[in-house]
């Protein structure tokens, strides 16, 4: 069972490569919270109330609802154009993905460790290389934000798959990481947004080494 | 004791700096600031009193976190001595919701450098760094300009990445823990068991943390976010930014290194912090014969001396110590140098060095901290660092590194001769500038020259002549890759 969530997890990467719509993504953000969810569920050994309700509240409120709903308000409140606008064509972005996909399954199985469920790690690892490879080459820098939101989804997945429980530090950590950073990289959209008119990370290029005039202090 | 301490001292800080944020008043700002800084010193002399101890299992009061606990305090206290001039002269606007947040978010950051230098886990320092990105960027972000969104905007974003890369290679230790994981991370039971870690998770790990870390300790790769940070922060801000904040991404890096150093893969990762030390020291002189900027030309001089101090913490014996000595005076000399740039601003209006000139004429303590400041940062005698880099070199001969002895060398010189001939044009020519303002002469606030000049003599002094007890501390946390 875990591994058909795994796979729909990896399906939502290849998916993410090709979409050309802000929100599709957002929704995909709501289809990975609820798959990490039910990965969460089906991997803990021991299912007390206080386990349950951490990964209840990590995946299914945080994950899959409040910050897809925030990215959302955010989206629509700066009036940011609904296209991804790629940097390069969206085949391209298909054909990495996938590369990334088959780069990660074969580096599995070249690994040789009890510790580790395989088909996690090359969910998580996928997950972890389009995420960056979609912030290299997506211009807006709400996409950005949601693709660290990805990165994140990939992080989860390879801590659920090391076969001891991580402890509860270290999960209240992501959380507070997750949380805050989405949080404060919203606002700053907001404020990206009114310098710059639209989202575009084309704009953010003043600071550099060798300015020959100062325009501001 | 130390609990008891600890716990009261993070009380405090919430209060203290819950209050700055929703206080308008400019005098109740600083005298909370003052009882904060007040509250340091005070926990500072608790965990002296208190060594060895290990206060909820989470911390640890050892040489190491002494002796950047001790950093830490010096520096903010330094930098909460200069934010009165600075928010009164450099912004102009009334805006006391901003200098609010200022202050609050000073406050934080400390706190958060003051727990992560001490702690003793893996996830605790993750965590206080992480609180350090956060309060950081608000810091940044003070200026409300669109450089100022851009810089917050690079520094966020690429912290938060590094921290999640630095997550990963937590979860890559305790894959290599196997399944012990759940007794949690603590750095003392990875070292103890040190011999049953699977070495390739193990150097998979030591790379992530390595490379996550590298963003707050501005080495290559990650530095690029740090040298913006730095440029937009305001002043006291930037000598945080540029001293005790790097210290942070050291305590992460150094506390796993000393784990690897009891594996067997400690050979392997001498190799990867040289590397990673030497590349450093070249993108930084890259970008020091070129820079523009005086914030910036001291930002990647930082670049610089972190990677001096990997070479000697990669060659090791002898260059440990002097790697960890050379950190700690590299703390007193950025920061006395970066709080100094907004006298510069006041006289020149400006940060751009081809727009100064002649500062001796203007303001001549000012002229004479440049030059003596000039000396430390290049590490020319009677500077401490100048004692410092003669040991790392000593252990690079020691372990017969000559190719990087020598490569490392000429970069230096190539560095020196950078910033020397930038600020000596700084101080002395007149000629040439871009923009020529009339002479008017700028004194220099007494509390502001007395703060920086004390930094920069306690550098020399440490260098020179370093007391038993400092010198016991850094052996004491050299120790720890034994």
């Amino acid at each position: 069972m875990t591994d058909i969530l795994l796979t729909f997890f990896i399906i939502s990467l290849i998916y993410l490569s090709i979409a050309n719509r802000l929100m599709a993504y957002v929704g995909n953000l709501v289809f990975q919270g609820l798959l990490i969810c039910g990965i969460a569920i089906l991997s803990l050994e021991h299912l007390t109330i206080l386990n349950l309700s951490m990964i209840l509240l990590e995946t299914l409120v945080v994950k899959a609802i409040l910050m897809p709903f925030f990215i959302r308000r955010v989206i629509i409140s700066n009036k940011i154009t609904r296209e991804t606008e790629p940097s390069v064509p969206y085949y391209v972005s298909l054909i990495m993905t996938t590369v990334f996909i088959i780069g990660s399954y074969l580096i599995a199985t070249s690994i040789e460790s009890t510790t580790l469920n395989k088909s996690y790690f090359v969910a998580a690892l996928s997950g972890l290389l389009s995420g960056l490879y979609l912030i290299a080459t997506r211009r807006k820098v709400i996409t950005h934000v949601i693709c660290y939101v990805v990165i994140e989804n990939g992080a989860f997945v390879l801590s659920l798959g090391i076969g001891s429980e991580m402890p509860v530090l270290v999960n209240l950590g992501v959380l507070l990481d997750v949380l805050v950073s989405v949080f404060l990289l919203g606002i700053f959209i907001n404020k990206v947004g009114d310098v710059t008119g639209d989202g575009d990370i084309q704009h953010l290029n003043m600071l550099n080494d060798y300015p020959q005039t100062e325009t501001e202090k | 004791m130390s609990e008891t301490a600890i716990a009261a001292y993070g009380i405090l800080t919430i209060a203290i700096a819950a209050i700055q944020a929703f206080n308008r008043s400019e005098a109740m700002c600083r005298v909370l600031s003052w009882l904060f800084v007040g509250s340091q010193v005070a926990v500072t002399i608790a965990a002296y009193q208190s060594m060895g101890e290990k206060p909820f299992g989470y911390f640890t009061i050892d040489s190491l976190g002494l002796l950047l606990m001790t950093c830490v305090t010096v520096v903010s206290a330094a930098s909460f001595s200069h934010d009165r001039a600075y928010v009164r002269t450099e912004n102009g606007r009334d805006d006391s919701a901003v200098r609010s947040q200022f202050y609050a978010a000073l406050t934080v950051l400390t706190a958060a450098l003051t727990y992560s230098s001490i702690s003793a886990d893996m996830a605790v320092t993750w965590i206080f760094i992480e609180i350090t990105t956060l309060s950081a960027s608000a810091l940044i972000f003070y200026r409300r300009t669109s450089r100022a969104i851009e810089a917050t905007w690079k520094y966020v974003f690429a912290c938060s990445v590094s921290l999640v890369i630095v997550y990963i290679g937590v979860l890559f230790a305790s894959i290599s823990m196997g399944k012990s994981a759940t007794e949690g991370l603590s750095y003392e039971t990875l070292t103890e068991m040190a011999n049953e870690l699977d070495t390739f998770w193990l150097k998979l790990s030591f790379i992530f943390v390595l490379v996550g870390y590298t963003a707050k300790l501005s080495l290559v790769p990650m530095f690029t976010a740090g040298i913006d940070a730095k440029d937009e922060a305001p002043t006291p801000a930037a000598a945080v930014l540029s001293s005790i904040v790097m210290n942070a991404g050291f305590v992460g890096f150094y506390r796993y290194y000393a784990v690897i150093a009891h594996t067997e893969v400690y050979e392997w990762a001498r190799m990867v912090v040289l590397a990673t030390g030497l590349l450093s020291i070249f993108v930084a002189a890259v970008y020091l014969i070129r820079v523009n900027n005086i914030k910036r030309l001291f930002a990647y001089s930082s670049v610089e001396h972190i990677g001096v101090v990997m070479l000697g913490m990669a060659a090791g014996g002898i260059g440990v110590y002097a790697g960890i000595l050379h950190l700690v005076i590299h703390t007193f000399v950025k920061s006395a140098v970066f709080l100094h740039v907004s006298q510069l601003y006041r006289v020149f209006n400006s940060k751009l060095l081809s727009n100064m000139g002649g500062y001796i004429e203007r303001c001549g303590v000012g002229g004479t901290f440049v030059i003596i400041a000039m000396l430390c940062v290049t590490a020319m005698p009677p500077s401490g660092l100048f004692m410092t880099e003669l040991m790392i070199f000593k252990s690079l001969i020691d372990v017969r590194w000559w190719v990087v002895l020598g490569v490392s060398m000429v970069i230096l010189c190539t560095i020196v001769w950078a910033i020397c001939r930038d600020m000596l044009a700084l101080t002395f020519l007149r000629e040439k500038r871009e923009r020529e303002t009339s002479v008017t002469k700028e004194k220099m606030p007494v509390v502001e020259m007395l703060w920086q000049f004390a930094l920069i003599a306690m550098s020399i002094w440490l260098g020179l002549a370093t007391p038993e007890t400092v010198s016991k501390l850094i052996w004491g946390a050299a120790e720890l890759l034994k």
